[in-house]
């Protein structure tokens, strides 16, 4: 015990620049809220059904943004390594989304098979981003597992930019447009609030949730899900204990981007198309969610990335602010997070060697 | 006068209290140690001199001054120094760097003289290097300057941590576990060496200690700690006789170990 | 044992060859001939005799290498394997329009993998040539390695003594870097506007890494924000200088403002992240340099959005004229020099060694008296102003500054460089910008491809060469002892 403390401790002096600084933080952003929210309260009023609307937007980003966060945390929580390539393994399942898409609607079964063919894409999407998370984990990440952390790191900035160029190669520049099956078009009337709910908000909010609720009894039930917790805590020992930590990594890769492979079939149907770059913004600001959340925990991943998504669609409007700043919004937030509560907001799950 | 005074020093971890209560004084040119078993917080009083934590509660007098609520590095620089009882020296330094890095409270070039090579900084470095290869000589590792920390043998890094410490020149220094790792014979010339530590530099020394030979052939006195709480003070034949510290000891071995082996 | 051999190896050659296929690199590389023959096809015997390469290297790797009959059948069998890789996509590609999903797999792709045949015909010629070819590397690799090992030995016993004239340390190094350096003062005046301004170009981000480098490489802070610092350089010349704002300041008297202004901005950001993990600290970073642009682009009425700051003038010397290429490239070559004396000043200095302290250990560093929040904040803001220099000279090179001058791009390129040049070292930092910088700039004919290759490159390096091209001996053998001992750690388990 004594060991471990002396290690980690250091950062518990009392008032010193960084605290001071921190406390000057707190007072301007809580200033700057207050002021900004009270300005909107009293001079703009919105109509409910604008919140209404940016609720349930706020709400379907959020989904798409957990399952992404899902991915990070996963690899962060066993590798300690920001996958920066995760947005982009992402990006390649929403284009393997799009053009199954586009072959069942050549066949026709779009129409005649409309649930199936909706699961079809949403799985080939999947098993698509698995294929390329599991190829990235074998070549770029693989070979460097006992580097210094920043090898890692490069590797995978260069695996992100590799996939978003060889994307663009491959599919070409152009704009894919996703077009929405007949089944998830339109959406209902909320009573009279005036607020409207799509169709596609709804199956991604039920969709992430399903996959969320089923991850997380994986991992607390199964034994592959216990493995990997086991590897989390400590490689050495889970191999001791019989654990093929490979397998188990390779598990974890193929899972995180099996969920993101959805993510991206989501995001597509959400913004109704896909390009080489659509994984590289929402793969920071998942990031950010499953930082949010408190990196290596599974629920926080979902939290954060709710969270998040609430922010990011909620803020602008309460705020007073141009939407544009959303990202500003996001990463605002990240920083603040980590400032004041560097575990997440509901703590992170790491073992005590890495942290 | 006493160097240094703890009062009533608590430190608490969530639930857990690390250290209780702890009313503690060392004379000026005083050996002493702290010995206790594994958990009872020894570890953690030095954290709480050394600046690393704060206590919950109480004081610590070092040369007439509080060091609660100083940083670190400002406790080191009034003249507090430790070990760390799991060798952490700057592994990828050469032995001279380590040392040169200790020296750093006591130089004063600041950016520009780095910069521009002023006469100043030049003589001040050329100092500091003097005075580390010094050190190195006094720890016995002439020959090894230029090596790498982590390349030392294990008993040779023990000495190059003992020497980085003194380059901060400290008045108190704070040794955690010295021994460990180490053989008889080794442990009979460091023995030695901390004797000739406080004779020759004039120095005040706390050290954790588990090698209960060591602890009893050099120690003016022993202090002894269990569950966080200090149990037992006095000259190292009382604390052999002690009951209460052999209570504290009797899942290890008890007497016997207390015993001079 | 032969069999998985040739498969791993024609798996690997394969894929490679597909991926040149359908992202349409084959396409870009028909263009230039050598000997009459097309690069793409160069290319393409190239990979044929990898293939073989691989094969042998994998089975000369055992205990007892086979006969020499089976390693060249395996060669064979590598190649056809390879080239049933890429035989269906040509197949189908010559009977279907693929290019709806396959955007680069254009009817000239086909031309090119079937040598202008008919369909049979053009795929029998491909995939029997890669097999013909990876079948005589796996036949001549024992004569040629045999070769090879003995002109090292020739070299390692004749060369090592060497011409007494050479042995003096001060000759073998002094002698070297004055021609460099004569070279980099006098070949920029022949070489043309174009040169100059990609050697510039080189030299910002030579100053750049080295900025960095101080933050990265010496303090082990890992900053991917690091573009904002560029940012706030540049923008804050522009304001001081272009006429939208009035102030017309010169460029000499802005620079320390500038300075002054980017290292507040440092240790802005550095005051909340002290306490951060490393990892932590570049999301962080990222963030900041992610929000800096974001608020340059949003801000329409201060900083012009996205059509920017334009008219921004270059310095001015009395009596010579410093708005063209070259006086631009010799005014960032003082910089650069500049930059790499102060940094390797410091970082020799008791400043450079309370940072390798931080680096190496935080809670020791402190306890051995080291004031760590001033010397973080210190790299924070030397660093941030070498960038702030380098903004503002980009600023008055460019004439005009945008904030799709600043991504998050900007802050990769800079750290890349850094790591693929060998981080810490001065030396390693320029090689590394004339590889990341110069070199694509000077490959613009092939320039969809670079960012692709880029990645590629990093990912490559990281596997192969992570301690960098021209390395610091201290940073070499930090790598390689972890993973020694990891090795050793996972080796015992």
């Amino acid at each position: 015990m004594e060991a471990t403390t002396s290690k980690k401790l250091s950062n518990r002096s009392r008032f010193n620049l960084g605290s001071i600084a921190s406390m000057l933080v707190a007072v301007v952003v809580g200033a700057f809220i207050v002021w900004r929210v009270g300005l909107v309260i009293t001079t703009k009023h919105y109509p409910m059904s604008l919140w209404g609307l940016q609720l349930a937007n706020g709400l379907v980003l959020g989904g798409v943004y957990a399952l992404l966060a899902l991915g990070y945390t996963l690899v962060y929580g066993i590798l300690f390594m920001i996958n920066f390539a995760h947005g982009d393994v992402m990006m390649i399942g929403a284009y393997a989304g799009f053009f199954s898409l586009q072959w069942l609607k050549s066949q026709g079964l779009v129409e005649t098979q409309p649930v199936f063919s909706l699961l079809f894409v949403l799985f080939v999407g999947m098993i698509v981003a698995m294929i390329v998370g599991i190829v990235l984990e074998r070549l770029a990440y693989r070979p460097l597992r006992h580097a210094p952390r920043l090898v890692p790191l490069i590797s995978a900035i260069g695996a992100s930019i590799f996939l978003e160029q060889a994307a663009l190669r491959i599919f070409g520049p152009k704009l894919r447009v996703y077009t929405k099956p007949p089944l998830i078009q339109g959406g209902w009337d909320i009573g009279s609030t005036g607020i409207f709910v799509t169709r596609t908000g709804v199956l991604i909010m039920v969709m992430s949730l399903l996959m969320m609720i089923g991850l997380y009894v994986m991992i607390q039930y199964t034994k592959v899900g216990k493995a990997m917790r086991a590897v989390a805590e400590d490689q050495q020992t889970a191999a001791l204990m019989g654990v093929d930590v490979d397998q188990v990594i390779v598990f974890t890769f193929a899972l995180g981007s099996f969920l993101g492979g959805a993510a991206g079939v989501m995001l597509g149907f959400h913004n109704g198309q896909v390009d080489f770059m659509v994984g590289f913004i929402p793969g920071l600001k998942a990031f950010t969610a499953a930082v949010l959340g408190g990196i290596g925990n599974v629920p926080g991943a979902m939290f954060g990335g709710v969270f998040l998504g609430l922010a990011e669609s909620l803020g602008p409007t309460a705020l007073g602010i141009p939407s544009q700043y959303k990202d500003v919004i996001a990463f605002s937030l990240l920083v603040l997070v980590l400032i004041f509560r560097p575990t997440g907001l509901l703590g992170e799950i790491l073992s005590e060697k890495k942290a | 006068m006493a160097l240094l005074e703890a009062n009533g020093v608590v430190k608490q971890f969530g639930g857990l209290i690390a250290v209780n209560n702890v009313v503690f004084s060392i004379e000026k040119g005083m050996i002493a140690s702290l010995i206790g078993p594994n958990g009872a917080g020894k570890t953690t009083f030095f954290n709480i001199i050394t600046g690393f934590y704060q206590p919950t509660s109480g004081d610590i007098i070092f040369d007439g001054q509080s060091l609660v609520g100083l940083s670190t590095d400002r406790i080191t620089a009034r003249g507090v120094s430790r070990t760390f009882q799991n060798i952490r020296l700057f592994a990828n330094m050469s032995a001279l760097e380590n040392v040169l890095v200790g020296e750093h409270c006591h130089l004063r070039s600041g950016v520009v003289g780095a910069i521009l090579h002023t006469p100043g900084t030049m003589r001040e470095e050329a100092q500091a290097e003097a005075r580390a290869h010094e050190l190195l000589d006094f720890v016995g590792l002439r020959n090894r300057a230029d090596e790498l920390a982590k390349n030392l043998p294990y008993g040779d890094q023990r000495r190059l941590e003992i020497a980085r410490a003194l380059a901060t020149e400290p008045k108190l220094l704070l040794l955690d576990e010295p021994s460990a790792g180490m053989n008889p014979i080794e442990t009979e010339d460091l023995t030695q060496f901390i004797r000739r530590l406080r004779d020759e530099l004039d120095l005040t020394i706390l050290l954790i200690e588990h090698h209960m030979r060591v602890v009893m052939n050099i120690s003016d006195r022993v202090s002894v700690m269990d569950l966080g709480e200090l149990i037992a003070e006095g000259a190292p034949e009382e604390i052999q006789q002690n009951q209460r510290v052999i209570e504290a000891y009797l899942g290890t071995g008890g007497d016997e170990m207390l015993g001079a082996e | 044992m032969q069999l998985r051999a040739s498969i791993k190896a024609g798996t690997i050659v394969g894929a490679t060859a597909l991926f040149f296929t359908i992202s349409g690199m084959f396409n870009a590389l028909a263009g230039p001939h050598i000997a009459g023959v097309s690069l793409s096809h160069i290319i393409l015997a190239l990979m044929g005799l990898w293939g073989g390469w691989l094969t042998v290297r994998d089975l000369m790797g055992g205990e007892e290498s086979p006969p020499p009959w089976q390693t060249t059948l395996s060669g064979a069998l590598a190649g056809i394997i390879a080239g049933l890789w890429i035989a269906p996509l040509v197949a189908l590609a010559s009977a279907i329009d693929v290019r709806y999903v396959l955007d680069s797999v254009t009817p000239d792709t086909i031309t090119i993998l079937s040598f202008g045949r008919s369909l049979p015909q053009g795929v029998l010629l491909l995939v029997g040539g890669l097999a013909v070819l990876s079948m005589a590397t796996a036949l001549l690799y024992p004569y040629l390695s045999r070769a090879n090992l003995q002109m090292r030995q020739d070299i390692s016993t004749s060369g090592l003594s060497g011409p007494a004239f050479f042995s003096g340390r001060s000759v073998r190094v002094i002698l070297p870097l004055t021609l460099l350096g004569l070279l980099v003062v006098l070949a920029p005046l022949r070489l043309g506007g174009y040169y100059d301004h990609v050697l510039g170009s080189v030299g910002i981000y030579v100053m750049m890494g080295l900025g960095l480098n101080v933050v990265v490489g010496f303090a082990g802070l890992l900053d991917l924000g690091y573009v904002a610092f560029f940012a706030i350089g540049a923008y804050a010349y522009a304001f001081l200088n272009s006429p939208k704002y009035n102030m017309h300041v010169g460029f000499w008297i802005s620079l320390p403002i500038v300075v002054a202004i980017a290292a507040l901005g440092g240790i802005l950001l550095g005051v909340p992240v002290l306490r951060m993990r490393g990892d932590y600290l570049a999301i962080v970073t990222l963030g900041f340099g992610e929000i800096i642009r974001l608020f340059l682009n949003n801000l329409v009425k201060l900083t012009g959005g996205p059509q920017g700051i334009l008219d921004i003038r270059p310095p001015s010397l009395p009596g010579i004229d410093l708005g063209n290429p070259l006086a631009f490239y010799y005014l960032i070559l003082v910089g650069c020099v500049a930059t790499a004396f102060v940094t390797s000043r410091l970082d020799r200095s008791r400043i450079g060694r309370a940072w390798a302290a931080i680096r190496e250990d935080e809670d020791v560093a402190r306890a051995m008296g080291i004031d760590t929040v001033k010397y973080k904040l210190m790299a924070f803001a030397i660093g941030a102003s070498f960038a702030g220099i380098g903004g503002s000279i980009f600023a008055s090179r460019q004439a005009a500054i945008f904030p799709a001058d600043f991504t998050l791009m900007v802050s990769i390129n800079v750290l890349c460089l850094i790591i693929i040049g060998g981080m810490g070292s001065i030396p390693g930092i320029i090689a590394g910008s004339v590889a990341l910088i110069g070199l694509p700039e000077m490959l613009r004919g092939f320039s969809d491809y670079r960012l692709l290759i880029f990645g590629a490159l990093l990912v490559i390096m990281m596997v192969f060469r992570p301690e960098g091209l021209i390395p610091s001996v201290r940073r070499q053998q930090e790598i390689h002892e972890e993973e020694e001992k990891l090795g050793i750690a996972t080796a015992a388990t």
